[in-house]
């Protein structure tokens, strides 16, 4: 468990990725779909279900809109027409040719639509009837089909698809030909008009405001068409085309992947990847900058500090060293408080071991005196003085070791045997206990709160028994 | 930012996180805590222990004071010194005070035995 701990050091680990994707879909999809709309915008349903009154309805209805656009392109005109003529008519035209221009202008107006009914007007038939013909044809072609072989029922109804979509193509052609058809009307009706003498009819301000409205909108063209310019895939966006959705909804396996890839990965380091896009959907890798020389610094620093964990894991404080600007310098830096902490420890227990060994060795040293010869149990008065002498003096060389402090370097007595020996005694004891001081004398003094100093005091022996 | 490439950037955060010393110190807290609060434990009880250790120094030394080597008689120093090893041995824990010398000496070799057991 206490392994787990120093692991999430070990695992601070650099990386990264870039990774563009151009994937690229079965263009089967967008042909379905193609298809799909094709025949919901009723190429097939019209042709073989719209009645001859629904496509007479249509037909007059595109019609009356058509010719209703000459009227009114012919009412602008003649307005206009009227604002150019006011402009001549400053140049001192008499009035009566004014109003003989303006009578020619309305009755041109008026017209206008008679031309649309000769001209124009005149392809709706043709059209229309055209379409009929398809539509008859293929709804014959339908009739055959039903109870027909599976096989010629098959081949039936590719024609009348082809039928119906002829006859879609046909109405699309005519419907283009119609916005072709305004656009060449509005064409001519400008071309007819003289725009200085549009200016000269309008007041100044009139012509201000006509400026203005000009002018916003083709800032807004310009506009639109910067957006256009800077957009990354420019005209490539999905979202204004008609079959986002169909490319959206497309199954997994339309899909081909692992087109058009480009990658970029590091591990450690210092990368840097560039990325180019030509054009939409076509990425290039432009250039990859790789510096590894970071990546032994981080290894030293990683590995150092797992190192250093592990150690202090171990119960092993680490020693700081000199130079502070070492990886791992903090940490090694309170692992020497730990050091000095296990130290503390260890003193206090020697000091108290060292202060129960001095108590015992007093005691031993009252009790090594009673002795009826040579200690205080002698009847002789003498020899029970010098007895007591000697106890006191044992005691006094080892009050030190009873306060249970730290000597200072250098202060206080060493806890030896006594400097002051205990009075020598008559008898077998004697010899003892001068041998036994003699030795703890010689022994090297060492400091108090060293546990060696317990050895050194246990040398004192007993005196032998009488 | 571990996740970064900027292998440079993930050195130096790596760097500032060990060489905070708040960081250095709750690890090496959090790994040796067993010893930290025996450390603790010691630095509190030594005071108290140093108070009493100083208590039956002065109680020897006066117990040891009170005896004339050269005026009392024999049995007045028996009972002196007895006095004073019934101290030493309350001192070292005993509950109940000595019958004779001999008894305290029996227990105090046993003592010194055993704490010379446990010193090595």
């Amino acid at each position: 468990m206490r392994v787990q701990r120093c692991i999430p050091l070990l695992l601070l680990a650099a990386c990264g990725s870039l990774e563009v994707q151009v994937d690229v879909l079965d263009p089967r999809v967008i042909e379905r779909e193609v298809d799909r709309i094709q025949f919901r915008q009723s190429t097939l349903g019209t042709a073989l279900g719209q009645s001859r009154a629904e496509l007479e309805r249509e037909f007059s209805e595109l019609r009356a809109a058509h010719r209703q656009f000459y009227v009114d392109l012919a009412t602008q005109f003649v307005e206009a027409k009227k604002l150019e003529m006011a402009g001549l008519s400053d140049t001192g035209e008499d009035e009566g040719t004014d109003l003989l221009l303006q009578g020619m202008l309305e009755g041109i107006a008026q017209g206008i639509p008679a031309l649309f009914d000769d001209g124009p007007g005149k392809r709706y038939e043709e059209v229309q009837e055209a379409i009929w013909r398809l539509f008859l044809e293929a709804r014959e072609l339908a009739r055959q089909q039903d109870g027909a072989p599976a096989v010629e029922a098959a081949r039936l109804g590719q024609r009348i698809q082809a039928l119906a979509r002829d006859a879609g193509e046909s109405k699309a052609d005519f419907v283009a030909w119609i916005e072709e058809d305004i656009v060449q009307a509005v064409r001519g009706a400008r071309e007819g008009l003289d725009i200085e003498s549009v200016r000269d009819g309008l007041t100044p301000q009139q012509f201000d405001a006509f400026s203005r409205k000009v002018s916003r909108s083709a800032e807004r063209a310009q506009q639109a068409v910067d957006v256009a310019a800077t957009s990354l895939v420019g005209q490539g966006s999905l979202f204004q085309d008609s079959y986002a959705f169909a490319v959206a909804n497309a199954s997994e396996e339309d899909w081909a992947l692992h087109y058009n890839r480009v990658f970029g990965r590091g591990r450690f380091g210092d990368l840097n990847v560039a990325i180019k896009m030509n054009s939409p959907a076509d990425f290039t890798l432009k250039g990859l900058t790789f510096d590894p020389s970071a990546v032994a610094s981080i290894a030293a620093k990683v590995s150092t500090q797992a190192l250093l964990v592990a150690t202090q894991i171990s119960g092993v404080p680490v020693d700081v060293g000199s130079d502070g600007t070492s990886p791992g310098g903090a940490l090694a830096g309170s692992s020497a408080e730990l050091a000095s902490m296990q130290a503390r420890i260890a003193r206090g227990e020697a000091l108290r071991a060292d202060y129960q060994d001095a108590l015992i060795t007093i005691g031993l040293a009252i009790t090594r005196e009673a002795d009826a010869r040579a200690g205080f149990r002698s009847r002789n008065p003498a020899v029970r003085a010098k007895s007591a002498a000697a106890i006191q003096a044992t005691f006094d060389a080892h009050k030190p070791r009873l306060q249970l402090k730290e000597a200072s370097a250098g202060a206080g007595q060493p806890g030896g045997p006594s400097p002051a020996r205990p009075a020598p005694g008559p008898g077998s004891g004697q010899d003892s206990q001068d041998e036994a001081a003699s030795k703890g004398a010689d022994e090297p003094e060492p400091a108090l709160s060293e546990p060696r100093f317990v050895e050194v005091l246990s040398t004192h022996r007993k005196p032998q028994s009488p | 930012m571990i996740l970064s490439t900027d292998a440079t950037a993930v050195a130096n955060a790596i760097g500032q996180f060990s060489e905070s010393n708040v960081v250095a110190q709750s690890i090496t807290n959090l790994i040796n805590r067993e010893k930290v609060a025996a450390a603790r434990e010691q630095e509190a009880r030594r005071s108290v222990e140093a108070r009493g250790a100083a208590a039956v120094a002065a109680e020897l030394e006066a117990l040891l004071g009170e005896v004339d080597g050269s005026a009392a008689s024999k049995d007045e120093l028996e009972q002196a010194y007895l006095r004073v090893l019934n101290s030493i041995g309350a001192a070292l824990g005993r509950a109940s005070a000595f019958r004779d010398v001999e008894q305290a000496e029996a227990w105090l070799e046993a003592r010194r035995g055993s704490a010379g057991g446990q010193a090595r």
